[in-house]
């Protein structure tokens, strides 16, 4: 039935019209409203921190590997605390010190990895 | 509400694989201490964590091997304790703690200062100790992968060498790959029936009623192919005589010697338990894979000049055989497999023992078949264990691979395949052939240069005789063998 499609459409209708809107509001207010003074620094193309246009073929420095996986086990360590906070009250004490003994064996991977040296920059 | 009561007798089950995982964490955080602190001057403590972990290796096989209980299913049947993992986890214990005394002066000539590389095969026997034990998908997809991480570091540890970094590398990329195939038939698996137990995917697919036959057709298929490459069967092996010549020998021989047995026991536990409705499927791919095996290997070991190459397509070869009498899935077949697994450890040590004597320094170009030829002048007993190992593997009478190879070929024949019998006993000549070029080069090969051998420690010299007797020793009376590859059969059921 027609009038049930657009019922249950329309508010996608809405969100489009206004998110394209809002969009041009915000681009051309920026434009009119800025104070603009172009330097060779601000304009030039952003590459984290190393230069643009330059040869790909850099040294690969194994220090932002180290990091990408220290983040994954401690980011994924946190993934797991949410839910059992939440829970804790179901899961009572048993929960609880399973929990315990999960942080305990990643605190000592963690004590590894400051000791060994992996946490140093430079 | 207390759940304690709950796991009281599981832990208590358990208790060799928690020794295990604690002294791990304890030898980590004590090694970590030692060795970056600056009071003791940094001390190499490599050696001294060597010693431990041997000494752990013998408390967790004596904490096995005394285990009071016979039978439980234990975290909510998550994982299970029975005849297979006792004798399956000591003969991982076992073989691992030969494996160890074989390669200690290996470590000190190529400087692998580390004491990790000790944990890090803890930390793999670990893993194969959980996956020997488990009896759900998900605790056995955690068990592989603790494994497999622990194996691509240890592939890849001489940093400075480009062909061990090679080696790692390729390992890495095929074994997780597999395991990403392994993962997505785990996933069909428990999307049709809802569960990732082996006990309940066995009553679904027994139901007459179930509904998602094709399904776990197709989840076979990826998860054959997972387990294929996991222990380098036919058409999923060509990582494996790069990588095995790539790694420092010493990891290369815990490769070659450890784990096949306890990915075998949880992939028999797979196929013959919980699917053994649909041994039709599983039964050819399987039959498939082995003849292929055999017939690849048979062939091109012919032409291999490197030791480490040779001895990793025979390999491929040994795996075709075991792989031969489970696609019966038959009893018979699978004590056969069992009693071909257990031959297969005891002759690997002196035959990869044999690379460990040979090899000066830590340069793989000395890996030619050739530098055996000077063993009969400079060792004369060193060039018999020699000789008598190749032939054991080769199935030749008064030793025990004699025994594996019969029974292989008597569960073929009971199941009516009598062409593949034919077919294996014909190529497995051709093996032989290549076996006894070995013996031929040792003993009838004429050098220009004298070649010089490393001395051999006290260690490797227990280990290599005592492999070598009990190669004879079990050809007289194998009812040690018999007996517990007829448990581990039975034990599947």
């Amino acid at each position: 039935m027609p009038s049930l499609f657009y019922e249950e459409y329309f508010p996608v209708w809405i969100a489009l019209f206004v998110s394209i809107f809002l969009s041009i509001i915000i681009f051309t207010l920026s434009y009119i409203l800025a104070i603009q003074n172009p330097d060779t620094e601000k304009l030039s193309s952003y590459e984290c921190g190393f230069d643009p246009y330059e040869d790909a073929r850099n040294t690969f420095d194994i220090r932002f590997y180290l990091v990408a996986i220290l983040f994954i086990i401690f980011d994924l360590e946190a993934v797991f605390f949410f839910p059992w906070a939440i829970s804790l009250s179901h899961i009572t004490s048993w929960g609880f010190w399973t929990m315990i003994d999960f942080i305990i064996e990643l605190a000592l991977g963690f004590f590894y990895a400051w000791k060994i040296g992996a946490l140093e920059w430079e | 509400m207390n759940f304690s009561f709950l796991f009281a007798n599981d832990i208590k089950i358990f208790f060799p694989e928690i020794f295990l995982s604690l002294a791990i964490l304890i030898v980590l955080i004590y090694g970590v201490l030692l060795a970056t602190s600056l009071t003791y001057n940094y001390p190499l403590i490599s050696k001294n964590i060597y010693k431990l972990v041997l000494f752990i290796l013998f408390l967790t096989s004596l904490l096995t091997m005394y285990n009071p209980i016979d039978y439980a299913l234990i975290f909510q049947k998550t994982f299970v304790h029975d005849d297979l993992t006792r004798v399956a986890k000591l003969f991982v214990l076992g073989s691992s703690f030969a494996c160890l005394l074989l390669f200690q002066s290996y470590i000190e000539n190529s400087q692998i200062n580390n004491y990790e590389y000790f944990l890090l095969i803890l930390f793999s026997i670990f893993g194969l100790n959980l996956l020997v034990s488990s009896y759900d998908l998900i605790s056995a997809y955690l068990a592989i992968e603790l494994q497999a991480l622990s194996f691509y570091v240890l592939a890849s540890f001489q940093r400075q060498s480009v062909f061990s970094t090679e080696a790692g590398l390729k390992y890495f990329i095929l074994g997780a790959f597999s395991s990403g195939l392994l993962l997505y038939a785990f996933s069909l698996i428990y999307g049709v029936t809802g569960t990732t137990n082996l006990i309940n995917i066995k009553n679904f697919c027994l139901d007459p009623y179930f509904e998602g036959a094709t399904i776990i057709q197709i989840a076979l298929i990826f998860l054959i192919a997972g387990f294929l490459f996991k222990i380098a069967a036919f058409p999923f092996h060509m990582w494996t005589p790069d990588v095995y010549e790539g790694s420092p020998t010493s990891t290369t021989i815990f490769f070659a010697i450890v784990p096949k047995i306890a990915i075998m026991s949880f992939f028999v536990r797979l196929c013959s338990f919980s699917f053994s409705s649909f041994d039709g499927i599983w039964g050819e791919i399987l039959l498939f894979s082995a003849l292929g095996s055999i017939i690849y290997s048979a062939f091109v070991a012919i032409k291999q000049n490197s030791l480490k190459r040779l001895l990793a397509y025979s390999g491929i070869g040994h795996v075709g055989f075991i792989l031969l009498p489970l696609s019966t899935n038959t009893l018979d077949g699978l004590q056969a497999m069992f009693f071909y697994l257990l031959v297969y450890m005891i002759t690997s040590l002196p035959v990869w023992g044999l690379l460990l004597v040979c090899m000066k320094g830590k340069k793989n170009s000395q890996n030619s078949v050739s530098i055996l030829g000077g063993l009969p002048t400079s060792s004369p007993i060193l060039a018999i264990l020699a000789s008598l190992a190749f032939f054991s593997l080769a199935g030749i009478p008064p030793l025990v691979g004699f025994y594996s190879k019969i029974f292989i070929f008597f569960s073929a024949i009971k199941s009516s395949l009598y062409l593949v019998a034919f077919v294996v006993l014909a190529i497995s000549v051709v093996s032989t052939y290549y076996y006894i070029s070995i013996v031929k080069t040792i003993y009838f090969e004429k050098n220009k240069n004298w070649i010089f051998y490393e001395p051999v420690t006290k260690e490797k010299s227990i280990v290599l005789a005592v492999s070598l007797i009990l190669l004879f020793f079990f050809f007289f009376n194998p009812n040690l063998l018999l007996l517990l590859s007829q448990q581990m059969a039975l034990s599947v059921f």
